[in-house]
């Protein structure tokens, strides 16, 4: 019996030491954890850098062109369009579209909100990082945020707020969506924030036009002010941007090479940083073509670049608009022995015409492309859209158009716009759409510039006047699918609903049978 | 790597009728793993036509892992008067792969046997009931998830931005990790008969599991995650029963002998607690799609269940004019009467009607049956189709020797499931431009046509939703193999100094009996959803000829 109680004590005792914990605490070796992470100024550094970085994936990049541009009256069926694309492109919208998914622009959202909720510890841990260098860091932060919201609000009207890291899964996800005031209330707030402590340039080129300035938060508060109809305030930050003179338009010959090849030109405001090596901008090299893939996903409706929708050639009153208008060839180019009209904004590295016979040589590109989020030229847009609302300094609106216009057209007497051509509202808005869509076709704003038109008046009418053009005989499907409000905002995607009973599909998305 | 400690205590305990055994043992695992990856994407291909053409690389990564698990085990085994025995384990287990709270799972386990015809009551029928015991046994066991660290909330390295080098957090904290718990209950029933030349073996089983771990479970992408590896997502029962026989030279004739094997068993497997929003995602909405097909995931009920519409054949007329083209797409009542407007004009049949994809139907395509007769095919058509799990399993077999011969054949056989044949439907929608089975000649080509095989329609139209024309029933009875065997009379190898040698001949999966049209009707089962067969590759036909020798 001896034996038995010193056998059992032995197995106790082996008992004991197992149950010493720190044998089974191990921590990961390639990566760290939580408790271990924000003890310095660089880890700081490197998450800030993370929210750049994740702006830029290509699921996002994706987003912001398809929400941006796809259903609009620039985009039409180029080559070799996904599935899920060619039914949004066609408004065969379902729930289980791809396209319908906004977890990525979270991902951004929750990056930045790790980044904004732990970076101001590390001030007191750390000397050499300063408040000061903390808010700066801030402003960027709150306004890459920002302008994630800012897509997601105007592709899906209510979408969950949330400005709490996600940390572990006690946490519940479960967030309903707050109305579109509610988020843009917020996004105003933080924006003002950003305004006190963003730096107005950085030590380089790169970082001042790859990184968040001043200007590019005023740019993005212009943007929410046009869209929430507060135009004084969208020409009170058009003028602040406008009154710098670190930026300065391009000549108009140098527009596709400068600003959309080269990139971080001097009208550039906010431009996405991509890199041949590592980060690849893959979507602009799918969407629009590059060296070896000259026609892309997409190309330009044929029957808007010439017949009477077109905006070149176009019959203004006593004079025509755009007859010699450079980005018509810079920005569209026909298929050799085809009717489609690809885009070549992006794509292409330069043009160089034959003076003799007119003949354009294009020649395309073989390097990543940035993406340009804001540029000098829209601001002057802008702010004519928002004076030509306001209607009170009409003359000026259309100087600014002009402005923009000009360099663009050589026009043997010089003359330009003229006010005269454009004296009703009507004239006005139809005007700055034409010139928005000659300016910035291609770079994501089109829907955008097309929902503020319908917006203005709660009804689908004045968008499906432009973009049925684009749909060959009569567009009857797609207009009914587009005859609400509703359904110009984009449902909520299936696998979203299942996973967060809080959310409420778009009405208009609504199956039979759904309470 | 591995280390075990144990030790062993066999007490002499005088009195025989009473035997002990007493062990402890003491284990230590721990293990590395690293891994390494580059991607490149967009080289040349049939799309990307230039050589020349730009690949761009998605990065390089690598990582590495480590694990620790310990774990205490005692066994006891006790034996009195060799026909009560008594077996009796514990097992505590430590691992790294859980939080401060639960790294430890203790799991207990008893086991009992009674040998009823050992004792003396039952000798008067020791004559022909040779065994008879019942063996109670209870225990529970642990498992853990297969990746580390999730109880971290972790930081990684993330490319760079600019010339900015970034590191993002990557994973959600698992705070609430725990060990997966199963408790079985198993009766065991021994039975011989004729000195054990019958031989009956069964068993009843239940496992009820605790805090199930699910993989890969979503979480509202509003957090800025997609999913969460793992969690403890609520309670599954696992019921089911085996029955085996066999015999030991049952019929005994010269040099003859002639065996039997048979085997029964089935299993049910059922949702107890399930958590609220993975419900949700396995019972989807109806999303009027061709080719799906609905599941259902009740708690309290098994699963494998198949839901879709009733097919009924091909529309032979575009037209209805009543009397001569019956057979059109309108919309009837409940006798049979067709639905017409004001003027007169039949009211044509529907699919999803009032939705964005509302679809007329036309001659050629499929019929559906309306279930609720409203003119209208929709979720509410949509019937119970059978379930994907069979009545019952099983297998039989049977040995004949004859000298040195000997024949073994073996059979199993599945009752009573339904499998989704979508290859077949892959072959048959004439939706793509995918080649398609050479009944797809049969369809539907002009007015008049009488087909069972709708009319071919390029990326439009609902010829192939989820209906009955693609589930069949997957029986089948088939031949497991044939073993034919001959072994050289021992006499005549002592010469050459050889043990044993014998050759034989195997010939497995030798036919199928079954009216299933797919190439295999053996599909697995037992997944939450239905049973779907896409065509893998079919058991191979094979045969292996063969020699034994043993020195």
């Amino acid at each position: 019996m001896k034996k038995l109680i010193y056998i059992l004590s032995i197995t106790g005792l082996i008992f004991v030491s197992s149950g010493c914990t720190d044998w089974l605490d191990i921590k990961p070796e390639s990566e760290i954890v939580l408790d271990d992470f924000w003890q310095n100024e660089s880890q700081v550094n490197q998450v800030l850098a993370a929210c750049y970085r994740s702006v830029t994936e290509g699921q996002v990049m994706s987003r912001m062109l398809v929400w941006g541009e796809l259903r609009s009256d620039n985009v039409t069926y180029g080559r070799n369009m996904p599935t899920d694309m060619y039914k949004m492109l066609n408004v065969d919208i379902s729930a289980d579209n791809g396209y319908c998914r906004w977890g990525d622009f979270y991902t951004v959202i929750d990056n930045c909100n790790n980044f904004l909720h732990y970076a101001p510890g590390v001030v007191e841990l750390n000397a050499n990082f300063t408040e000061s260098k903390l808010h700066a860091m801030e402003a960027e932060g709150l306004t890459l945020r920002a302008l994630m919201y800012f897509y997601l609000v105007r592709t899906f009207e209510k979408v969950p707020w949330v400005e709490e890291p996600s940390i572990d899964d006690a946490q519940d996800y479960r967030i309903p969506q707050s109305s579109e005031d509610v988020i843009l209330d917020h996004l105003v707030n933080d924006l003002q924030t950003a305004l006190k402590y963003s730096r107005d340039n950085y030590e380089t080129n790169t970082y001042t036009k790859g990184r968040i300035t001043t200007n590019a938060v005023r740019a993005l508060l212009a943007d929410i002010y046009l869209w929430r109809e507060e135009y004084a305030k969208c020409v009170e930050m058009c003028d602040l941007i406008m009154n710098n003179t670190d930026l300065e338009l391009e000549t108009g010959e140098n527009v596709i090479s400068r600003v959309f090849y080269q990139g971080n030109s001097k009208e550039s405001i906010f431009e996405l940083q991509f890199d041949d090596d590592l980060m690849f901008n893959w979507v602009v090299r799918d969407f629009f073509g590059a060296y070896g893939n000259e026609a892309g996903q997409w190309s330009f409706p044929g029957i808007l670049v010439t017949g009477k929708f077109s905006p070149f050639n176009f019959n203004a009153g006593s004079s025509k608009e755009s007859t010699e208008d450079l980005r018509e060839k810079d920005f569209l180019r026909q298929e050799t022995g085809g009717d489609r009209y690809y885009v070549f904004k992006y794509a292409g590295a330069q043009r160089q015409e034959n003076a003799t016979t007119k003949v354009s040589s294009y020649y395309y590109r073989n390097v990543t492309a940035n993406w340009i989020v804001y540029r000098l030229s829209e601001i002057y847009l802008m702010k004519a859209e928002a004076l030509i609302q306001l209607g009170t300094n009409t003359t000026e609106a259309v100087g600014l158009i002009n402005t923009v216009y000009m360099r663009s057209n050589i026009e043997e007497d010089e003359r330009g716009l003229t006010a005269d051509n454009y004296t009703s509202k009507l004239k006005l808005d139809e005007l700055y759409m034409r010139e928005r869509q000659r300016e910035l076709m291609f770079e994501g704003k089109r829907w955008f510039d097309l929902m503020r038109l319908s917006r203005r008046v709660d009804s689908p009418a004045p968008l499906m006047s432009y973009v049925s053009k684009k749909f060959t005989g009569g567009a009857s499907s797609q207009s009914t699918k587009m005859s609400v409000m509703d359904a110009l905002y984009l449902p909520v995607h299936t696998d979203e609903l299942k996973a967060n009973s809080a959310l409420v599909q778009n009405e208009f998305y609504k199956v039979n049978g759904e309470e | 790597m591995l280390a075990e400690n144990s030790l062993n205590w066999q007490p002499k305990i005088f009195n025989p009728d009473h035997f002990l055994q007493v062990q402890g043992s003491f284990q230590i695992i721990t293990g590395n793993s690293a891994s390494q990856g580059m991607g490149v994407t967009n080289l040349p291909t049939g799309d990307i036509v230039d050589a020349s053409a730009y690949g761009y690389s998605t990065g390089i990564s690598s990582s590495r892992y480590a694990y620790r698990s310990n774990a205490l085990t005692f066994r006891g085994h006790y034996t009195y008067l060799n026909k009560y025995i008594l077996g009796v384990t514990f097992r505590r287990d430590g691992s790294t792969k859980f939080g401060e709270k639960y790294k430890y799972g203790n799991f207990p386990g008893i086991s009992a046997k009674w040998i009823i015809t050992d004792e003396s009551f039952m000798q008067p029928t020791k004559k022909w009931l040779s065994t008879l015991s019942i063996r109670p046994s209870w225990g529970i066991t642990g498992n853990q998830p297969s990746a580390e660290y999730l109880h971290f909330s972790r930081y990684s390295p993330y490319g760079s931005y600019i010339d900015m080098p970034a590191t993002r957090p990557t994973t959600l904290r698992l705070a609430d990790l725990r060990w997966e718990k199963s408790t079985s209950f198993n009766f065991g029933f021994d039975l011989g008969f004729l000195n054990d030349r019958f031989v009956f073996d069964l068993n009843l089983y239940n496992k009820h599991t605790e805090d199930l771990l699910f993989k890969d479970l979503q979480v509202p992408s509003s957090s800025g995650f997609s999913s969460v590896p793992v969690q403890n997502v609520g309670t599954m029962d696992n019921n089911g029963w085996e029955l085996y026989f066999y015999t030991n030279r049952a019929i005994k004739a010269k040099d003859f002998t002639i065996d039997f094997n048979f085997n029964l068993s089935n299993y049910i497997n059922t949702i107890g607690e399930l958590r609220d929003d993975i419900l949700a995602n396995y019972n989807a909405d109806y999303d009027y799609t061709n080719g799906t097909y609905l599941s259902r995931l009740q708690e309290g009920n098994s699963f494998g269940s198949i839901y879709g519409f009733k097919y009924k054949g091909v529309y032979q007329y575009n037209d209805y004019i009543p009397e001569v083209q019956e057979n059109a797409p309108v919309a009837r009542d409940e006798n049979g009467y067709v639905f017409t407007d004001e003027e007169g004009n039949p009211l044509p049949m529907y699919f999803a009607y009032g939705r964005s994809n509302a679809y007329q139907f036309r001659g050629g395509d499929a019929i559906y049956e309306d279930i609720n007769k409203d003119g209208n095919i929709d979720e509410l058509d949509i019937v119970y189709l059978g379930n994907s799990n069979p009545k019952v399993n099983g297998g039989f077999g049977s040995t004949i020797r004859y000298k040195n011969f000997s024949l073994t054949a073996f059979f199993n056989f599945r009752y009573g499931n339904k499998i989704v044949n979508m290859a077949r439907m892959n072959a048959e929608n004439m939706y793509y431009l995918n080649n398609q089975s050479v009944s797809v000649n049969w369809r539907w080509r002009k007015d008049g046509d009488v087909t069972e095989m709708p009319r071919a329609l390029y990326n439009y139209g609902y010829n192939w939703l989820g209906s009955d024309r693609y589930v069949e029933d997957g029986s089948f009875l088939r031949m497991k193999y044939l073993t034919f065997n001959y072994t050289i009379p021992k006499a005549k190898l002592d010469k050459l100094r050889l043990q044993q040698v014998s050759f034989y001949c195997t010939i497995n999966n030798l036919w199928v009996l079954s009216k299933y049209t797919g190439v295999d009707p053996e599909v697995g089962y037992g997944s939450f959803g239905v049973s779907v067969d896409n065509s893998p590759t079919p058991r191979s036909k094979d045969a292996t000829l063969g020699i034994s020798v043993t020195f």
